[in-house]
């Protein structure tokens, strides 16, 4: 026994002393004010017992009748009590405690097992640690074909070196954006999601990593959906362009040729007025060619984004007196989709221009950034709140969705910077092959 | 009074650890009178002593009643303790363990909850605090 507990049996010898002689509820509460010290000073239930036993037992040992040592006894019990209920209040708060806690845990329980997304831990070395049940709906694995594994098998071949990047930043502590990762269920079929995961830590330590995986197939078919649609539209505008430029066009032609033999036939001075109307046919002809070649310009496929940006620009000024400017070149030519979606991109935020800016100018910039194209147009009109125009949806968000989605379909982000007063200005950055800043040549 | 008094109540003025003694000692014989087991005697005497011990250290001065209740046949003590002193600032913290030292252990008032069958308290932040704690007999 050491120095602390003999201090504190001497002490409860005392206790019990006091207590056999009379002293009563003094004694008791010397004894309950022990046992709190004793809880106090870290030391347990068991060593009470200790000091309760010794002391008992020299007090035995003195008692000089079998009738002195049972009362001893009984006396001793209730001192003993007393002695152990500061432990029994402790002992209550944890029981209470640990019914909060299970509780609490079973709170999340249910929130993870209802989760409609996958909830996911990995430990640092990339296996699997949990899984909650959704898992097995959207991926039809058992959870326990997976739980110990490895992660890796479960991502798609070519998505697996982000994967293994990604894990090594939150391995690191840090939290990356959402990503995107395909995933194989069962059936082989690979399934689109999208990933959060952030580093679980234990006291400053980075222990593993937490995770929520949506399945994103339906949204995928929507984009899939909307680039399907953008590309019928896109035939469409094409064929329209064909009939106003080559049916229209002909068919004016055929026009001039009918009003030029008629004019023949006429007296000079109605012959002039005649002229006069030929002249607005011209007019009408021009505005026909440039109007479909703006709808579809050729001059994008044959040419390439810079002239047929130029183009559009020049007939945007005309038509409504902005002064635009095209700055840099877009460089190396690159995939239709990529160059229909910056042209289509451009034409947008042009007529927004138009409507909305109260803009006397414009500057289309490009420049090339490694493998990043980056395009954007500034104007000096009214500006607006970004925040606000982009929490509203459709027809009223300036076509800014249309603007995203055209983007999402070619990896493309948007950034819009605006000051109301002081303009507006929409930055496009999409993925290119890299490469010089190549002259524009017809695309192959 | 929700409970009908089965003998008078039994009033201790609380101004010094001795009193404290005193108080469990009119515990224990009401609760015993009512034939509590002994080990729910020393449930009692054990409230008694952290609700005085609360008094003396936090309020220096405040008394603990004692009454023997009955609710339809069932029997019981009730402890009351009282006290003017500051009150409590925050009941729902205050009775939150690790609030105090004592409450991190799980003693003190947080303790006396869990100890007893029913637990009250009242304080009124500047003019003194009012616990109500009530064993039945099982």
């Amino acid at each position: 026994m050491n120095a602390e507990l003999r201090e504190l049996a001497d002490e409860y010898a005392r206790a019990l002393e006091n207590y056999l002689v009379g002293r009563g509820e003094a004694a008791l509460q010397d004894a309950y004010e022990l046992g709190r010290k004793t809880l106090a000073k870290g030391l347990g239930m068991l060593d009470v017992a200790t000091i309760q036993q010794r002391v008992l037992l020299k007090c035995l040992m003195r008692a000089p009748t079998t009738k002195e040592g049972t009362r001893i006894l009984r006396m001793a019990h209730k001192l003993f009590v007393e002695s152990l209920l500061p432990f029994e209040m402790s002992h209550r708060r944890v029981q209470e405690v640990n019914t909060a806690l299970r509780e609490s845990e079973q709170r999340y329980r249910n929130l993870v097992d209802t989760a409609r997304d996958v909830i996911y831990t990995l430990s640092i070395d990339g296996k699997i640690k949990s899984l909650n049940p959704v898992f097995e709906t959207i991926t039809g694995w058992l959870r326990d074909e997976w739980i110990g594994k490895e992660f890796s098998p479960l991502v798609h071949p070519d998505d697996l070196p982000r994967a293994t990047t990604l894990l090594q930043v939150v391995l690191a502590g840090r939290v990356p954006p959402t990503f995107e990762l395909r995933v194989r269920s069962k059936s082989g079929a690979y399934i689109p999601g999208e990933f959060t995961a952030t580093p679980q830590t234990q006291e400053g330590r980075v222990v593993g990593v937490l995770g929520v995986a949506r399945d994103i197939t339906d949204r995928k078919r929507a984009e899939e959906a909307l680039r399907g649609l953008n590309e019928a539209l896109e035939e469409e505008i094409k064929r329209i362009a064909h009939a106003l430029h080559d049916e229209a066009g002909q068919l004016l032609a055929s026009v001039h040729i009918g009003l030029a033999e008629v004019a023949r036939d006429l007296p000079p001075h109605t012959s002039r007025r005649l002229d006069d109307v030929r002249g607005l046919l011209t007019k009408i002809e021009e505005q026909l060619r440039h109007l479909s070649h703006e709808l579809r310009p050729t001059i994008l496929d044959d040419l390439g984004l810079h002239p047929a940006i130029e183009f559009l620009a020049d007939g945007v000024s005309r038509r409504t007196g902005l002064q635009i400017t095209v700055e840099g070149v877009p460089g190396k030519r690159m995939p239709a989709p990529t160059e229909t979606a910056l042209y289509r991109i451009v034409q947008e935020a042009l007529t927004n221009v138009t409507k909305h800016a109260q803009a006397s100018r414009v500057t289309i910039r490009f420049a090339r950034d490694g493998r990043l194209l980056r395009c954007s147009i500034g104007d000096n009109g009214a500006g607006f709140d970004v925040l606000a125009v982009q929490a509203r949806r459709g027809a009223r968000g300036l076509g800014l969705i249309g603007i995203q989605e055209r983007l999402n379909a070619v990896g493309g982000t948007l950034n819009i910077t605006s000051i109301p007063g002081s303009g507006a200005e929409l930055i496009i950055c999409v993925p290119v092959e890299a490469g010089g800043a190549d002259a524009d040549s017809p695309r192959r | 009074m929700r409970f009908a008094l089965i003998a008078d109540e039994v009033r201790v003025a609380i101004d010094s650890d001795a009193d404290i003694v005193s108080a469990r000692q009119k515990g224990r014989g009401l609760a015993s009178q009512c034939g509590f087991p002994s080990t729910d005697l020393a449930v009692v005497a054990t409230a008694i002593s952290e609700l005085a011990r609360n008094i003396v250290r936090y309020a220096v001065r405040g008394e603990v009643i004692l009454r023997l209740i009955d609710d339809n046949g069932r029997r019981g003590v009730e402890v009351v303790a009282t006290d003017d002193g500051p009150g409590i600032p925050d009941i729902t913290l205050a009775m939150q363990d690790g609030y105090s030292t004592s409450g991190s252990l799980g003693l003190g008032l947080p303790g006396v909850r869990r100890l007893m069958d029913e637990f009250e308290i009242a304080s009124d932040f500047g003019k003194g605090t009012t616990v109500t704690a009530r064993k039945w007999k099982r």
